[in-house]
């Protein structure tokens, strides 16, 4: 046979090889547009953010700053000139890209017709909404979001002209606050709280850290305040039912049963009468009143210990600013009112009035009483409107249920919603006429006086959502519907600018315009207001009539939190429903929190279910324990139980293992998927008198046999050599940092007597600036070399020149609001991966609020501590040396670097890293359309099977570098800022160049005494440093 | 007693490797199915992720690292045996040691596809060997991960170069007896072997040589593979004590492993009970036994210095492993490895092989327990208690974990028909040769 291959059959196998090749090749790769417009808008440059300020509709109205690239809005951050923000965006402020770009926006104006959606041009949908409101003309209700601006009179003059009913709903009850003022001050509204001019802070239940009034500025004063600065701090104690975050911060918390805080605030008002000596005006009266309350009866009606009341009043009889406030889900009971009158008179006789609490501001918190709404859709019931118009409110979902809401939009002739989103309420709508998100929208608002800001569309319209603006909308309703008379402006931009510059804010007509683009540019105008001095209407204390207390009966308390309210806006977005709430640290879930006591009542441990009853209907909910709630109180949280669109990921929880679940392409959808309860189906609608909702209940609970499934980012449930106690009380763990001193703490005493140079005894390594090198063959640095020389092989200098990034956390400014962590989310393209996938503890947070709960040796007291923690880029770093691949190395600038591309997936940095820091991609997740729209093309989008960790916001850094370059400069301190430094409200990430002597992270490492690294003594150099948390006694933990 | 000639061992072999019966088949079908089913689960894992997989965000290691130490350590045995016992010349090596060194080759080539399938990205396998490339790129030699690349890579050659220069002279027997395909076939692999005095003495210098070289690389590469947990700084992996831990303990699962494929092998074909005596199998059980002690040393010390450092770290996390999450795990380990195996210090259960049988099974769940134990226990307990996590079970491990029994029993199947299970040479240097006739 011969051997080998001849010519012909050489080339025929050749060819075709050949042929099947290029074949192969010849498939159509999909068209694709790298740069979307050929003729673009001036300023607008592929690869370069444009920023827009504009004004928040949601989590009040505070300025904020929206990132877009390409058209896109990408990342909100705060307005620094903004005074309500001042730079500063919560948790909910971050996430409210992700109502922009939620999928289940609704597309169209659809139409409803017997079970049939058919969607129609806004012309036709228009039309029929002018006829409809012709035809009911007399008898329309119109039910809206709470709004501060010219939209807000346009709407009331558009249906209160067709003798309509207005009314703006919104859950959070300030209606006692103010009617409060009413009666004590003479001034119906809420004045502006200045936390940064006291020295101690009084809290009766008010969450304002989390969901209470203008969050981020009373964030930013209680930094100030609480904050340690020149050998002092403030104080702040809180006294309330339970825990919230804003009570975590607290140096002392008193546990106060429902609706008793009054009986706190009248006993504090008596005390403190006795000793003062002020000149007020009616002394004897007062005095007579108050005289009921003293310590012995306050204490048999609370049950508060004796000596706690006590040190209550002596702590407010020695403050020197003392301030005190009340308000919130929290104490929305029956005796809210009576506390709102006692709490003014407090702080009148403390001297807070005027001083720290300020009138003349008049923030605008203005809506309709539930008392209102209650009656309005019971009207609705007894067909009483022709026409409804339900507009960015979610009544199905937020209020009561004895309200009957359903029952009502059935019974409803017709009902129009103009919502943006396609909820619960607008489900049930007739005729669905979406507005756009404020983010595409013209607008304005005015929370408050001489705060006057402008909102504008940061980027065209989301594609896909065919929608039309409120004020547009309004707009060419009223005029088609002839009410507008004298208002021909095409669109609400022109309406808006005709409506400054009848504001009389002073501005000459012929620069109107370019203070118009000035105000645009800034997001805001801000005119200082006067001061309104009050005087205190003695007689407003007898309005006080603290009711019974019913203490022995269990008691449920809707409460608010950072990132959920009542209102429940939050509810279905993904990033706040995977953030581990700052308590509890659960996800994608309803809890009911209660005490150790209260459970053994219940007979319900830890982690099971609780059955909760009341005439609305019967829910069960898993039980979270911890010793901050008072006996007898259920904790729930509001603003759960929404729909979700959520990638339909498998899940193989509760399967068998030794099956096979295979998830196929197609099978990946987005689905709508309830998570959590709304605790509002438990409740009636039962309002103060004046209007508020009262989210206390009296319910009956008892506990079940079966199991919840709570999903928790901690992991404290596992024991451990160090607990504290090995008998858990009916299940409840040990949730202390076991003695790994993680979190430090130290007193104000302690601080005066550390010597620096112990301090610096602890420095082990040093950095030196890498001289330019003039030697060829010799590549190491001269001075380097010098250095080796003197300190050792082994003591080689890190050069880093001329950066070296570090980070300095304050924990004392730290409140663990988790604003930072849904920033970093934001900013990173980091995904959610869904309930199943945290609860197998592959969550993907790249930075974390670590959650300890600790107990006063001596009091047993307990202490909530946060840190926030991410990775602390370690000089000699764990994960560096043990990646085969080199995918994770140092970088000149102090950053570990993570290059993705070359990521093989061994995991072995995740393991070797001490800090738990590296999150690894177990598949490649879904970003639901439109939420894709969000990503920031600077970072990458991971794919399965790659490490990811914090980098610093290396983007950003790079960014700033490559400016500073071209300027033939280094980048100045604080140009460059990391998401998670820039969304804190209390300053307390700060970000720098080490290796700048005069930066200001250089300048407070060099000077603090309260500087310490974690786990040290294991040597991984980390670059993130955190200053001890101050208390003002020492504190000793329970081992 | 029957007595062994030249010629009857010559029979027994081939009489094993004649075409097989039914039982043999059976075994196959079901050593074909599992790989089928790691075939099945590694194909998902890799287009859709390592979700398939049990392990979380503090626990990054788990089934697949498990059984890449244990199919690592089960080959150290092998080579222990045929390497390092010929050196020391022990007497019960001759009969049992062709097996071992399969076993060696086998668990070598199934341990060598752990690496690979826990990698989130399996395609770029390749970046973990230094090859030349255009952008300059190298590995990181610092990297233990990296020097198990080295270490099993340089284990899998030198175990089959040895396996291969060993069989020479059988492969010539084999060639010898067979006719047409098979004996081509074993011709290729007898490599011209005629058995003359020339080519004996090169051989036996070639072989201790061999041997020689396969010596160090037992115990280096159990090292090296120890290391991927002590070069780490997590408490409970970042202790001296994992070299010779992990040497022993390959020992002992790795005898124990090859009593439970020898005996079968022994009771299925006849005659190789004359020829693979209870003495040899008593020497294995011998050897199972010191390393046990040595094993149980290892795990009295390391709880014992945990307490005796004070370190609170170490403390908490040996005081974990047993009143922890984990403590089923942690005892029926215990029973397995420190426990049973002391019923070997009896002779009389030395010597009964089904005793042998039963108990190097429960040894060999007992070490792979105990890997699990180490890996996973360690980093659910780790430095920071927010980060504690537990493992939980996926189908997709725990279908390849046995896909991969399945690729070894198939190896070893087609090993014992193709291949001589004994050594045939060496066992007839120990019988007295047979006299010609004039």
């Amino acid at each position: 046979m011969k051997k080998g291959m001849n010519r012909r059959n050489f080339f025929k196998v050749a060819a075709t090889s050949g042929a099947a090749a290029a074949l192969v090749g010849c498939t159509k790769d999909p068209v694709e547009t790298i740069i979307p417009m050929l003729n673009p808008p001036t300023d607008y440059v592929v690869g370069k953010p444009i920023y827009f300020a504009t004004t928040s509709e949601d989590h009040g109205d505070i300025g904020i700053v929206v990132k877009t690239r390409e058209g896109r809005a990408i990342k909100i951050e705060g307005n620094p000139d903004h005074p309500l923000s001042q730079g500063s965006a919560s948790a909910s402020v971050q996430a409210i890209l992700q109502g922009l770009y939620n999928p289940n926006r609704i597309t169209g104006p659809n139409e409803f017709e017997k079970e049939q959606i058919k969607s129609l041009t806004w012309k036709e949908a228009q039309t029929k909404l002018v006829s409809k409101m012709q035809e009911a003309k007399g008898s329309i209700l119109y039910i809206g979001k709470r709004r501060t601006g010219s939209i807000y009179d346009l709407i009331q003059r558009v249906v209160e002209t067709m003798h309509g009913q207005y009314m703006t709903l919104d859950m959070l009850p300030v209606k006692s606050n103010m009617f409060a003022n009413q009666a004590s001050f003479n001034k119906y509204e809420i004045p502006e709280i200045q936390l940064e001019k006291a020295d101690l802070l009084l809290n009766f239940g008010a969450d304002f850290l989390e969901s209470w009034l203008y969050t981020e500025k009373l964030s930013r004063g209680f930094a100030q305040m609480h904050s340690y600065k020149q050998g002092a701090k403030g104080k702040y104690i809180h006294v309330g039912a339970h825990i919230s975050q804003s009570a975590a911060n607290a140096d002392h918390w008193f546990a106060c049963p429902v609706g008793g805080e009054v009986y706190v605030a009248l006993f504090l008002a008596s005390s403190l009468f006795n000793t003062t000596n002020k000149d007020i005006e009616g002394k004897e009266e007062i005095a007579s009143f108050l005289k009921t309350y003293s310590l012995e009866y306050v204490h048999n009606v609370t049950g508060i210990a004796k000596q706690k009341l006590s040190f209550l009043a002596k702590e407010i009889a020695a403050a020197k600013r003392p301030i005190v406030l009340a308000g919130g889900n929290d104490v929305a009971t029956k005796q809210a009112d009576n506390l709102q009158l006692a709490v003014n008179l407090l702080n009148y006789i403390t001297g807070a009035i005027n001083e720290r609490i300020v009138f003349g501001a008049d923030y605008q918190y203005q809506s309709a009483s539930l008392s209102g709404i209650k009656q309005a859709f019971d009207n609705i019931r007894d067909g009483k409107y022709e026409l409804v118009i339900i507009e960015n409110v979610n009544p199905l979902f937020s209020l009561p249920k004895s309200i009957e809401v359903e029952k009502a939009l059935a019974k409803a002739k017709y009902v129009v919603s103009l919502s943006t989103e396609q909820d619960e309420t607008a489900r049930k709508a007739h005729l669905q006429m979406p507005t756009s998100h404020f983010l595409e929208s013209w607008g304005d608002s005015f929370p408050c006086n001489g705060v006057y800001s402008l909102q504008q569309p940061v980027m065209a319209k989301v594609p896909g959502y065919n929608t039309k603006s409120i004020g547009d909308l309004m707009l060419s309703v009223g005029q088609e519907l002839d009410v507008l008379a004298d208002r021909k402006e095409t669109n609400y931009k022109e309406y808006l600018k005709t409506q400054w510059r009848n504001l009389k804010l002073g501005i000459n007509p012929i620069d109107f315009e370019s203070f118009w683009e000035k105000t645009l540019q800034k997001g805001v105008y801000v005119v200082p207001t006067k001061k309104e001095v009050v005087s205190f209407s003695y007689k407003s204390i007898f309005q006080i009539k603290p009711q019974k207390l019913e203490k022995e009966k269990i008691q449920l308390l809707a409460v608010n939190s950072i990132f959920h309210n009542a209102n429940g806006i939050n509810g279905n977005k993904s990033w706040l429903l995977e953030a581990p709430h700052p308590l509890t640290q659960l996800v994608w879930g309803s809890w009911v929190e209660m005490n150790p006591t209260t459970a053994k009542k219940l007979g319900v441990e830890q982690g099971f279910l609780v059955e909760i009853k009341t005439e609305q209907t019967t829910m069960q909910v898993g039980a979270w324990l911890h010793d901050g709630v008072a006996d007898n109180v259920l904790i729930m949280p509001t603003g759960l139980g929404r729909n979700v669109p959520l990638p339909s990921y498998i899940s193989t929880r509760n399967k068998s293992s030794f099956l096979a679940h295979i998830e196929r392409k197609y099978d990946l959808q987005i689905k709508n998927q309830k998570v959590g309860l709304n605790p509002m189906d438990l409740f009636r609608c039962e309002t103060t008198e004046t209007g508020d909702l009262i989210y206390a209940r009296v319910v009956t609970a008892k506990g079940t046999a079966e199991k919840a499934d709570l999903v928790s980012l901690d992991g404290l449930e596992r024991t451990d050599l160090y607990e504290k106690q090995l008998n858990r009380p009916m299940g409840m763990p040990d949730r202390s940092q076991k003695q790994r001193d993680l979190m430090q703490t130290i007193s104000l005493s302690q601080l005066g007597s550390y010597a620096k140079k112990e301090r610096d005894h602890h420095v082990r390594y040093f950095t030196t600036n890498r001289q330019k090198n003039t030697n060829l063959y010799n590549t190491t640095p001269h001075n380097v070399e010098e250095a080796k020389a003197l300190k050792g092989e082994n003591n080689t200098p890190k050069y880093h020149s001329p950066y070296k990034f570090e980070m300095l956390i304050d924990l004392d400014k730290c409140s663990g609001c988790s604003a930072c962590v849904i920033a970093c989310q934001a900013e990173n393209n980091v995904p959610v991966v869904g309930k199943d996938r945290v609860a197998t503890g592959r969550e993907m947070h790249w930075l974390r609020i670590e959650r300890f709960i600790e107990q006063d040796a001596q009091t047993g007291a307990i202490e909530v501590q946060h840190f926030p923690q991410m990775c602390a880029q370690c000089d000699n770093a764990g994960c560096e040396t043990v990646c085969p691949v080199y995918a994770t190395y140092h970088t000149p600038d102090g950053i570990n670097a993570m290059v993705y591309n070359r990521c093989v997936g061994t995991r072995y940095c995740a393991n070797n890293c001490v800090y738990k820091q590296r999150r690894f991609n177990w598949r490649t997740y879904e970003f639901p359309k439109p939420l894709h729209l969000q990503l920031n093309p600077d970072v990458s989008v991971r794919e399965k099977g790659v490490m990811e960790k914090c980098n610093f916001c290396y983007a950003r850094i790079r960014e700033k570098q490559a400016i500073a370059k071209e300027e033939n400069r280094i980048v100045y301190d604080h140009e460059i800022q990391p998401a998670c430094q820039q969304a804190c409200g209390a300053n307390a990430i700060i970000f720098g160049n080490r290796a700048d002597s005069n930066s200001q992270l250089t300048k407070e490492i060099q000077t603090t005494q309260r500087g310490y690294k974690q786990l040290e003594e294991l040597n991984f150099k980390p670059a993130v440093t955190y200053l001890k948390k101050v208390k003002h006694k020492k504190q000793t933990y329970r081992r | 007693m029957v007595e062994v000639t030249y010629a009857s061992v010559n029979e027994d072999i081939l009489r094993a490797m004649e075409p097989p019966k039914k039982g043999w088949w059976l075994v196959f079908y079901i050593a074909l199915i599992l790989l089928a089913m790691g075939a099945v689960a590694l194909w998902y894992q890799i287009v859709h992720g390592l979700e398939v997989s049990g392990i979380n965000n503090s626990i990054h290691w788990g089934f697949y690292i498990t059984n890449f130490v244990f199919w690592v350590e089960i080959g150290h045995a092998g080579t222990l045996i045929s390497a390092v016992l010929y050196l020391v010349r022990a007497p019960f090596r001759t009969s049992v040691y062709r097996i071992s060194e399969a076993m060696t080759v086998f668990a070598i080539m199934t341990a060598g596809l752990f690496p690979l399938i826990h990698l989130g990205r399996i395609w770029n396998f390749y970046w973990l060997i230094p090859y030349p490339n255009q952008r300059h790129l190298w590995v990181n030699f610092k990297s233990p991960l990296l020097w198990d690349v080295f270490g099993v890579a340089t284990y899998i050659s030198v175990s089959m170069s040895f396996f291969m220069i060993g069989l020479i002279p059988d492969m010539a027997v084999l060639r010898d007896e067979t006719k047409g395909l098979r004996r081509f076939c074993y011709s290729l692999l007898a490599f011209r072997f005629r058995g003359t005095n020339h080519q004996w003495l090169h051989y036996m210098r070639g072989y201790l040589l061999c041997a020689a070289i396969a010596t160090p690389l037992v115990f280096s590469v159990a090292t090296i593979v120890s290391w991927d947990f002590a070069m780490s700084s997590i408490p409970g992996w970042h202790s001296t004590i994992f070299g010779p831990y992990f040497l022993a303990g390959a020992i002992f699962s790795g005898c124990a492993m090859l009593l439970t494929i020898i005996i079968p092998v022994r009771a299925v074909f006849p005659g190789f009970k004359n020829i693979i005596k209870i003495a040899d199998l008593e020497g294995v059980a011998k050897l199972v036994i010191f390393m046990g002690t040595l094993v149980a040393y290892s795990y009295l010390i390391e709880f014992f210095m945990a307490y005796y450092s004070g370190n609170q770290f170490e403390k908490s996390i040996f005081w974990f492993q047993p009143f922890g999450e984990y403590k089923l795990f942690f005892f029926v380990t215990i029973f397995c490895i420190l426990v049973v195996p002391l019923l070997l210090w009896f002779k009389k259960v030395r010597t009964h092989i089904p005793s042998l049988f039963v108990i190097s099974i429960v040894i060999n769940i007992g070490m792979w327990l105990e890997r699990f134990n180490i890996i996973v226990i360690s980093l659910a307990h780790s430095f920071d208690p927010h980060m504690w996590r537990s493992y939980h079970f996926e189908w997709g491990e725990i279908w390849i974990t046995l896909g991969s029994f399945g690729w070894f029993f198939m190896w070893f199947l087609l090993f014992i028909k193709i291949m001589p299970s004994l050594a045939i040479c060496e066992v007839k240097e120990t019988l007295t040769p047979p006299k010609r006739r004039s």
